[in-house]
């Protein structure tokens, strides 16, 4: 079997193999796979608008986290003046996201939107093995001291919980205790804006809101040496617009128990409890911005019916799919799927169409790095260095380096340039490294090399081409990455990468012609050959097999003479190689 | 009314797909053009890589040919002439006896060992007061020359800036029948070999236009010879067609290359002994020694094609026919031997049977 047919066997193999895991998938899971909900999965809905008054306006929203009990599936975020920005520095209390004015905007009203996806599971589920460290037993003397609103050490408090805990020791009957007596003899009240929600105001008061009653749940347990907390996340009640809802949590030795003394659940929330953050009720905040006002909308988008896990391959196809990874793992799957893709795109460029780039997957790394449309000022930026590097390279060139040094000359200006840019943004106001990622900078340093080269052999025409022709490939995969339908259709089928790999090993022995070689060989079209006598290429044993004598054109196209030519260097050759053919046999 | 209405709604409509035609066409012509490419046999590069490169050029063999110091000692070994080497300095250390070294002579080339696309070279054409003289007339003292030969040594002309050696070889000199033909510059022949035998062959003639250097990139001529006599059979300069040479105006066609059935012959060895299948041989004609082999190219590139106006996938495929025809004959000689054995063998048992 020849070695074409070989690759072709293995690519139909590799294709059909992830064909048929694919619709496997699909008839398990159905349109399931395409964000697999769980039982109970929620939509929630934020919207926010007000008016920025300066230029370094800053708002701040918080998303749901991702614990035992919840899986962040998705989050979208967008706004047209606004600018957003993931922040997971303590992405064990909280996710925030930071919103700031988009380069150029002026300050005005502004509108936002961010719909998140998560699934809930009534407890730690085999759906969703994620520790988390929010979970964690408390460490020793955390969440018991007194704070802001939770006067945990005032007298009054102190005599309150003394007396509800009267003679019980464990801590499970004095945290029972506690609640209940918040739960039932505290009144509910409406949360109203400017009210004071103080666990001390609400206790003389002998009411308040669910903030409130919590507050005082959480001081009066603290007051006791029980670790409580504050949750903060959202719920459902009967209208379809909400306000954050606040809960706690107590640490009784074994695990986090939930309570909500507003609604009355203890030890077991019932579903629709999204937990967005701990201790800090404010889900919402600006610097710089007037008339500020949000609201939260949940709903749930699937019904029990249409769970998937039905079947054991089914739960199988759940457990195993990239939707059920943490969102920065997440990103990163995303990141490694979509990278195989963009080398297929290279290579159609590469061998199919015949473009010349700078380097072999350069331009896909460049382009993965600008997929985001946020970075396109970037690539301006990309490109400006690049040129400005090419002439320092210009100058290092009278210097006569050795070749590593002298790249790592350039890395080091390659650097200077960018800390530059960085700097000079910052005076302007912007953020620097929400425009540019930094991470192609390697790969610029050897794409100033290659220019350079490429312009010492050939011409500065042929390496500016080459340039264009490299930003071409880079923003095709850029552009087609972009697209989230690429990305999500991916992460509901990884198996897509075994078409992918077919794909790549097709190409690996495509024999056609480049497209960019149907132009190089044009002269050759209009010719039907030289108006020469015939070419005999000499072959052993006096066989000569001329250029028209092996059937390969079709007859009358080129009817040149079947001239045979004896001559002194068909004797000389067949001699050579007649000795080296009885050699080898 | 109607009419002119009916006719500017199917010019409208003419309009909206006009871009789905046009881009129709253009994927039309491609086609046609590739199968009509495909009927000429021109080999496309994919093709060559694949066909060619990766089956019959083992990856372990290049560096032989990408190193000169071993291409001359291979040559030396099987017979080959190539440019006559005066001096190797591999370290540093050896620059101490250059002077020493190059007393005898008078003009010579400098290059690395593994440089590629001419870069490094060096040619000294003579002797001064002061020092050497350079091809465009400068002149180097002896330390500006050593400082070259360093260069060359620490690696700043090879691939990968490795350490490299640094050869001074002999001057070619320009073959007088080439004198009309090349103003500046030494003229080369390229021969590609397949599989042992030579498929297409042309004469690179360097103009003003390249710098006295051989190369089609650059502007030199490309002249396509005929395999079997040495005779210009086309001519192009940056892939369009010639007659006449554009710096002397004498008519190309009537070019025949001295000593050809050497070169060819030559080249086969060549490629024969560096144990790659598909190579393209440079030999330069000097005006004392004749045919001297000046390099092997693993990778050759396809504009022989165009200078020779004519596909190369049509010469390799008649080779292939020609060498899977000897096989084949050369496999039934020796069943014809092994049957004739069997034959023997059978007769004698019988003796032995009959005389027991």
């Amino acid at each position: 079997m020849s070695r074409s047919w070989l690759c072709l066997a293995t690519a139909a193999m590799l294709a059909a193999a992830s064909i048929v895991v694919l619709s496997l998938r699909f008839a398990c899971m159905g349109w399931q796979a395409l964000m697999p909900t769980g039982p109970d999965t929620w939509q929630i809905t934020l919207v926010a608008h007000g008016r920025t008054v300066s230029a370094d306006a800053q708002l701040s929203t918080v998303a749901p986290l991702e614990l035992p009990t919840q899986h962040l599936l998705r989050e979208d975020c967008s706004s047209e003046m606004l600018d957003c920005r993931a922040v997971d520095a303590d992405g064990r209390h909280r996710r925030r996201h930071i919103w700031t004015l988009r380069p150029g905007q002026e300050t005005g009203p502004f509108h936002l939107r961010c719909e998140f996806v998560v699934s809930l599971y009534p407890s730690r589920s085999q759906a969703n093995r994620q520790t988390s460290l929010a979970y964690a037993p408390p460490q020793p003397g955390e969440y018991v001291d007194s704070e802001l609103h939770i006067e945990s050490d005032h007298p009054e408090i102190g005599e309150l919980a003394r007396a509800v805990v009267a003679e019980r020791s464990q801590v499970n009957d004095q945290l029972e205790a506690l609640y209940r007596m918040v739960s039932t003899e505290i009144l509910n009240e409406p949360t109203v804006a400017g009210e004071s929600r103080s666990a001390l105001g609400c206790m003389r008061r002998g009411a308040g809101d669910c903030t409130a009653k919590s507050r005082l749940l959480v001081a009066l347990a603290r007051n006791r040496g029980i670790a409580a907390r504050l949750v903060v996340g959202l719920t459902q009640s009967g209208d379809n617009t909400h306000s954050p809802h606040v809960w706690v949590e107590a640490y009784d030795g074994q695990r986090w128990k939930p309570m909500c003394p507003f609604y009355r659940h203890y030890g077991k929330l019932p579903r629709a409890y999204t937990i967005f953050t701990f201790d800090d009720p404010r889900l919402v905040r600006g610097r710089g911005i007037r008339h500020l006002d949000y609201g939260y909308l949940i709903e749930k988008i699937t019904n029990d019916a249409d769970s998937v896990g039905q079947s054991w391959l089914a739960r199988q196809f759940l457990a195993t799919s990239p939707h059920m990874l943490a969102p920065a793992e997440r990103q990163l799957v995303e990141f490694l799927l979509l990278l195989p893709l963009a080398a297929l795109i290279v290579c159609v460029f590469r061998n199919v169409i015949g473009l010349h780039t700078f380097g072999t997957f350069a331009p896909a790394l460049v382009g993965l790095a600008f997929r985001e449309q946020r970075y396109l000022p970037g690539l301006m930026i990309l490109l400006a260095i690049l040129l400005v590097g090419w002439l320092l390279r210009h100058l290092l060139d009278r210097l006569h380096l050795l070749q590593v040094p002298r790249t790592a000359c350039m890395l080091s200006l390659v650097v200077m340039m960018l800390l530059g840019v960085v700097l000079l943004a910052q005076q302007l106001g912007y953020s620097a490294t929400h425009y540019i990622s930094l991470f192609p900078l390697v790969i610029l340093t050897g794409m100033i090399e290659r220019f350079w080269t490429q312009e010492a052999e050939d011409s500065t025409a042929a390496s500016l081409c080459t340039l264009l022709a490299t930003m071409a490939v880079a923003g095709t995969i850029g552009l087609a990455m972009s697209l989230t339908a690429v990305t999500r259709y991916l992460l509901s089928f990884p198996e897509t990468l075994g078409l992918i790999l077919a794909g790549q090993l097709l190409l690996g022995r495509y024999t056609g012609y480049r497209l960019s070689e149907l132009l190089r060989f044009r002269d050759l079209l209009d010719s039907t050959g030289p108006p020469a006598p015939a070419v005999a290429c000499a072959l052993p044993n006096g066989a000569l097999a001329s250029s028209n004598g092996a059937g390969t054109l079709p007859s009358g196209e080129v009817a040149l003479p079947d001239r045979i030519v004896q001559m002194q260097t068909v004797r000389l050759i067949n001699t050579t190689t007649n000795a080296r053919l009885g050699a080898n046999l | 009314m109607t009419a002119s209405i009916q006719f500017r709604l199917i010019n409208s409509l003419v309009e909206i797909f006009r871009p789905i035609i046009n881009i129709g066409r253009l994927l039309r012509d491609c086609w046609r053009t590739s199968r009509r490419l495909r009927e000429l046999g021109i080999l496309g590069m994919n093709h060559r890589n694949a066909a060619c490169i990766l089956d019959y050029n083992p990856r372990c063999n290049f560096p032989i040919v990408d190193d000169k110091l071993r291409m001359h000692q291979l040559c030396r070994s099987i017979g080959v002439p190539t440019p006559e080497l005066f001096a190797v300095f591999r370290a540093h250390a050896q620059l101490r006896h250059l002077t020493d070294a190059l007393a005898d002579h008078a003009e010579f080339v400098v290059k690395p060992a593994r440089g590629s696309a001419g870069r490094g070279i060096l040619v000294i054409t003579g002797r001064t007061a002061t020092g050497y003289q350079r091809q465009n007339g400068q002149v180097l003292s002896s330390e500006q020359l050593s400082q070259h030969l360093s260069d060359i040594i620490s690696g700043m002309y090879s691939l990968g800036g490795r350490p490299d050696t640094a050869l001074v070889q002999q001057r070619l000199r320009l073959h007088p029948a080439f004198a009309p033909y090349a103003e500046q510059g030494i003229p080369d022949v390229r021969v590609i070999v397949y599989r042992g035998q030579p498929a297409m062959a042309m004469l690179r003639l360097p103009t003003r236009l390249s710098g006295g250097r051989a190369n089609l990139h650059q502007g030199g001529i490309g002249v396509g010879v005929e395999i079997a006599s040495g005779q210009a059979i086309h001519v192009v300069q940056h892939n369009r067609v010639l007659r006449y040479h554009p710096d002397s105006g004498i008519d190309l066609h009537s070019l025949r290359v001295p000593s050809w059935s050497a070169i060819v012959a030559m080249s086969c060895r060549v490629a024969e002994a560096v144990g790659l299948g598909y190579v393209g041989v440079d030999v330069v004609l000097d005006a004392l020694r004749g045919p001297i082999l000046l390099e092997v190219n693993a990778r050759p590139g396809l504009a022989i094609q165009i200078a020779n106006g004519q596909g190369l996938l049509t010469r390799l495929r008649a080779i292939d026919a020609a060498l899977a025809r000897q096989d084949c004959s050369s496999r039934t000689a020796t069943d014809e031997q092994a049957q004739a054995a069997t034959h023997d063998a059978q007769a004698q048992s019988a003796t032995q049977a009959r005389a027991a």
